[in-house]
């Protein structure tokens, strides 16, 4: 059984994080920047993960810049599939908090194994007219054994004849083929090992993105972006499964409950996304660099969400490096998300329309904390290390907390 | 009526030449600036034809204008071309540690506080501007695009063989 | 797990250490920069230049955060189109 952490969708990364012009703009004047780096995720007894991640940018011409990103990953270990174990291990979840806690038994469906590698391709191509339009091009493609990726971005950016504003435009299609390892897709609600195999999930992701970016001062470079999104066809997870329960006394709740069934979950068939994100950075008078961003998200799933996202840069002699970074993210339960179908509900009206006991669409609070250290050769490269500590906490699922540790090594190699 | 004559000739003459564009008349701004060694002010190079580079330190593309520069102060010193870069570092530190990796073998003048870019309306960097002998702002050239090195170099020659 | 707890406090002494130079950065910042608004020249741009002052500076680290956090968390994108900084050509 695998996991939907493997929905690492590359296409649909490509227009909205990928920052283009301004990581293109970092190749000006040389002719080609190569950078390479390796990265291990590890979670706390959960899932790992290795990824190699090597980008090229070239100055083609005077006016056209190509970029070209390789993403190899390799994923293994086991991650919670939704489902409550068999009967006769419980908990009690009676605490807001959730500090019940629950430990799995050997064998249980509760916790899915897995393995898949996946490589992802984008091409990007950014044309320059009359040195403040730009447009760029974007295609990305990314396989694995169970989910294939395919997509297309356009973007526009348009400076004002002082270079104090950029507007820019962009809108992007992504196109996704899901299905399990052993083939196609479970029946809804069908009874786990059950049920009718259907046919592989489609679905399409339309993205638009309106952004400005505004010099504020010598110092401090401004940037505001709205987004909205649209996801349709299947956005069920194929591997993800929910449990009925039975409350065992059902006059005391505390008392715990039983499972009684396990189904495959179900999820709407669409939805529509929307975020304004802004952020900033400024060099403070002590020569240092800060970028401060927040983003507010909300989508037809009920899902709101804050982050925000704060870095220091200590620069020093010779090049080197401290970079201390804090990251802060909460979201609310996806109005479909239940920790399990409860007996009683499910006597009186049977399955909930949808339903997912998808932890990443419970109610959560994040914050990760890091560093990065590195040295940058002026014209020649930048080398730097990080080490990041992420924790999760889960207000209603079955495991509490993820914690995750990520090491990142990455080298930038600038040639004339 | 033979007074009048005399006047309006040569009045609409010069108005034919200004709007001709075969002369603009738009003087290049002066200015007086530190140097190397001693001031460097634009009337001093009366008589000389001009290329006047404004660079920073952090200007990109300038990595790729100075070799060229060069090549142009060398080749055409002995017929009158000065090469003048103004520096517009706010420390010159940071224009001191770019000429060490990339030297700039032609007159170096700095202004740290910006004020001759705001006279010559500079709205990128680099921007470069030809002079002629007599002073006039003849053309602009906005950024450096190698491609258009053989086309400068044909502006200056032009100047340099008009008398 | 002991291992990442002595992380997590590594990592907590550094933020403190730079705590209090963040809490003056931080309030410095807010001053200088959200409400000291100039119309800055083209040749005045080289902090802006700098490689550090890009929103996204370092291409391959956001790359991986995004990823990272798209395949946990139910909120996704946001970031995306750029521009502004250098005066350059």
């Amino acid at each position: 059984m695998k996991s939907i952490q493997k929905k690492l969708a590359l296409a649909s990364c490509t227009l909205l994080s990928h920052g283009l012009p301004n990581t293109v703009q970092a190749a000006e004047g040389e002719d080609w920047a190569v950078d390479g780096s390796l990265l291990h995720y590890a979670e706390e007894d959960r899932i790992t993960v290795n990824k190699f991640i090597g980008t090229l940018v070239t100055n083609v011409s005077e006016a056209d810049k190509v970029k070209v990103d390789l993403v190899y990953d390799t994923m293994s270990g086991s991650t919670p599939s939704g489902a409550l174990d068999g009967a006769g291990s419980f908990a009690t979840i009676s605490t807001p908090s959730g500090a019940g806690g629950f430990s799995a038994s050997s064998g249980s469906t509760s916790v899915a194994d897995f393995e898949d590698t996946r490589l992802g391709v984008s091409v990007d191509w950014e044309h320059t007219k009359k040195r403040v339009h730009r447009i760029n091009y974007g295609s990305s493609i990314s396989v694995e054994k169970d989910f294939t990726s395919f997509g297309l971005n356009t973007n526009y950016a348009q400076d004002t004849s002082s270079r104090i504003v950029t507007y820019s435009a962009g809108i992007a299609a992504t196109f996704d083929s899901v299905r399990r390892s052993t083939g196609g897709t479970p029946e809804p609600f069908a009874e786990y090992g059950q049920g009718l195999t259907l046919e592989e999930g489609a679905r399409v992701t339309w993205d638009t993105i309106f952004g400005v970016t505004r010099v504020l001062n010598r110092r401090t470079l401004g940037q505001i972006n709205f987004s909205t999104g649209l996801n349709d066809g299947y956005l069920t997870d194929p591997y993800k499964l929910i449990s009925r329960t039975v409350l065992l006394d059902p006059l005391d709740p505390s008392q715990g409950f039983d499972e009684t069934a396990t189904y495959y979950e179900n999820r709407p068939s669409s939805r529509q996304r929307s975020s304004v994100y802004m952020s900033m950075s400024h060099t403070t008078r002590n020569d240092n660099v800060m970028h401060l961003s927040y983003r507010y998200y909300w989508d037809d799933w009920d899902v709101i969400s804050n982050t925000l996202d704060y870095r220091l840069k200590f620069r020093y002699e010779g090049g080197f490096f401290i970079e201390p970074h804090f990251r802060y993210y909460d979201q609310t339960a996806a109005n479909f998300y239940m920790f399990s179908i409860p007996q009683e509900t499910f006597l009186l009206t049977g399955f909930p329309e949808y339903a997912s006991a998808d932890y990443r669409l419970d109610q959560t609070e994040s914050t990760t904390v890091g560093i990065n250290i590195g040295k940058t050769f002026p014209g020649e490269g930048k080398l730097r290390v990080r080490i990041e500590q992420v924790e999760w906490t889960y207000e209603n699922s079955l495991f509490d907390t993820n914690k995750a540790l990520v090491v990142q090594l990455s080298y930038k190699k600038l040639f004339e | 009526m033979s007074v009048s004559f005399k006047l309006v000739l040569p009045a609409l003459f010069s108005v034919f030449l200004i709007y001709s564009g075969h002369v603009k008349a738009e003087k290049a701004p002066g200015f007086t600036l530190a140097g190397d060694n001693g001031k460097i002010s634009l009337q001093k190079y009366r008589g000389k034809v001009v290329y006047l580079d404004f660079w920073a330190s952090w200007c990109v593309p300038c990595r790729k204008s100075f070799p060229w520069m060069n090549e142009m102060q060398a080749k055409y010193k002995s017929k009158g071309l000065v090469v003048l870069g103004i520096n517009l570092d706010e420390s010159k530190s940071d224009a001191k540690n770019f000429l060490k990796q990339i030297p700039g073998n032609f007159t170096m003048a700095y202004d740290p506080n910006g004020v001759t870019p705001g006279k010559y309306k500079v709205e990128v960097m680099p921007t470069s501007y030809l002079i002629d002998r007599r002073g006039n702002l003849v053309h602009t050239h906005r950024g450096f695009k190698k491609s258009k090195a053989d086309k400068m170099e044909a502006e200056i020659q032009a100047l340099l063989n008009k008398k | 797990m002991k291992k990442n707890l002595t992380i997590h406090g590594i990592l907590a002494c550094l933020l403190l250490l730079t705590g209090c130079s963040t809490m003056k950065d931080v309030s410095n910042a807010v001053t200088d920069s959200l409400f000291s608004y100039e119309k800055v020249k083209p040749w005045q741009k080289g902090e802006l230049a700098k490689e550090d002052m890009q929103l996204v500076d370092d291409g391959v680290m956001t790359y991986a955060d995004d990823h990272i956090y798209f395949s946990k968390e139910a909120a996704t994108g946001g970031k995306g189109v750029g521009g502004g900084g250098c005066g350059c050509n």
